[in-house]
């Protein structure tokens, strides 16, 4: 790649923001060009990179500088820049905008993390909070034994479905065609049951079993806070 | 370079480079001077210094050289001001490592 065709390649992939941007962009590297001579030419494109890299960085900073600091989707550009690590002095949106993100995952990872450490430490607090919390754990866990249940049971009619399919064309081989036919037939219709339990076994796994679980720890995180709040008040 | 440079020491520094120029200095000379002292892509000053000059800490005027026209950058009393703030933030922040790093500060 040549100049000339950097720069219109620049161009091109500018050509959606303001007339005036653009322009000056543009002016700045005619004139980082010129001034760096003819004969540092090939240097001077392979150290800016890419028009693509050269356009991303521009736009990403007229994004980032502009009022609207509602939209932080760059991280991809972030890394290409040579200074992907903002927390010195200057706050901008972007960089308020990921901390708060990072705030909201910890938390969610707190509530999971309690919950697990509930699970484990029931049995010890069973006694002072009169074995409650045991009672809820156990109901928690019980859509997981379902779903176990109903796991294995689908496992169970595929391996049946496959198997009198198997001996159903087995038989229809070696004489007795009816009973063959039957047989496959008999397997279809179990294989077709196996697929049903399995659709539900998903639609559970990924819709009911969240649903329930956030419930769960709505439910355990209002208990937590009333007890908190009861011996405060003590 | 195994640190990162932020924004702001970024900024600190074009603001440095710029400011040593009474007369002003232009985009390729600004992008060598910052590469004298530290790793940066050349992509990366551009964007700086619109944001400067739009900050009002730089201004920028054009003057005829070799037949075309050059833009140059020279540092405005905003950026001074502002530059001489970067210099104290970063004379704390740079001693205080350094203080550590040589186990100089008490814990």
């Amino acid at each position: 790649m040549n100049r000339a065709q950097f720069m219109e390649q620049l161009k091109k992939l500018l050509s959606d923001i303001s007339e005036e941007e653009r322009q000056e962009a543009l002016d700045y590297y005619e004139s980082y060009f010129d001034d760096a001579g003819e004969d540092q030419e090939a240097n001077v494109i392979r150290e800016l990179g890419s028009p693509g890299k050269v356009a991303a960085i521009i736009k990403a900073d007229l994004k980032d500088s502009s009022q609207d600091y509602g939209e932080y989707t760059e991280k991809g550009f972030e890394d290409e820049r040579v200074r992907p690590e903002p927390e010195m002095m200057q706050k901008r949106g972007g960089r308020a905008e990921r901390g708060y993100h990072a705030e909201r995952k910890g938390g969610n990872a707190g509530v999971i993390l309690a919950l697990i450490l509930l699970v484990f430490v029931s049995p010890l607090i069973k006694g002072a909070v009169g074995g409650i919390l045991g009672v809820i754990v156990t109901l928690a866990l019980l859509p997981f034994l379902i779903v176990f249940g109903i796991g294995a049971a689908v496992l169970v009619l595929f391996a049946v479905g496959i198997t009198a399919f198997g001996a159903g064309i087995g038989a229809c081989f070696s004489g007795s065609v009816g009973f063959g036919i039957l047989g496959a037939g008999i397997g279809c219709i179990v294989l077709a049951v196996a697929l049903a339990g399995l659709v539900f076994l998903i639609w559970t796994a990924t819709r009911v079993l969240p649903m329930l679980l956030r419930k769960f720890v709505d439910f355990c995180s209002r208990l937590v806070n009333r007890n908190m709040k009861k011996e405060a008040g003590l | 370079m195994v640190f990162n440079t932020g924004a702001a020491l970024l900024d600190a520094i074009v603001l440095a480079v710029v400011s040593k120029e009474e007369e002003g200095t232009y985009g390729y000379k600004i992008t060598q001077d910052v590469r004298s002292v530290l790793e940066v892509s050349e992509s990366t000053l551009y964007p700086v210094l619109r944001r400067l000059q739009k900050d009002e800490c730089l201004e920028t005027y054009d003057m005829a050289y070799a037949g075309r026209n050059r833009r140059y950058y020279k540092i405005t009393e905003k950026g001074t001001a502002q530059l001489n703030l970067y210099r104290v933030e970063w004379k704390n922040y740079s001693t205080k490592i350094s203080k550590l790093f040589e186990g100089g500060i008490e814990l």
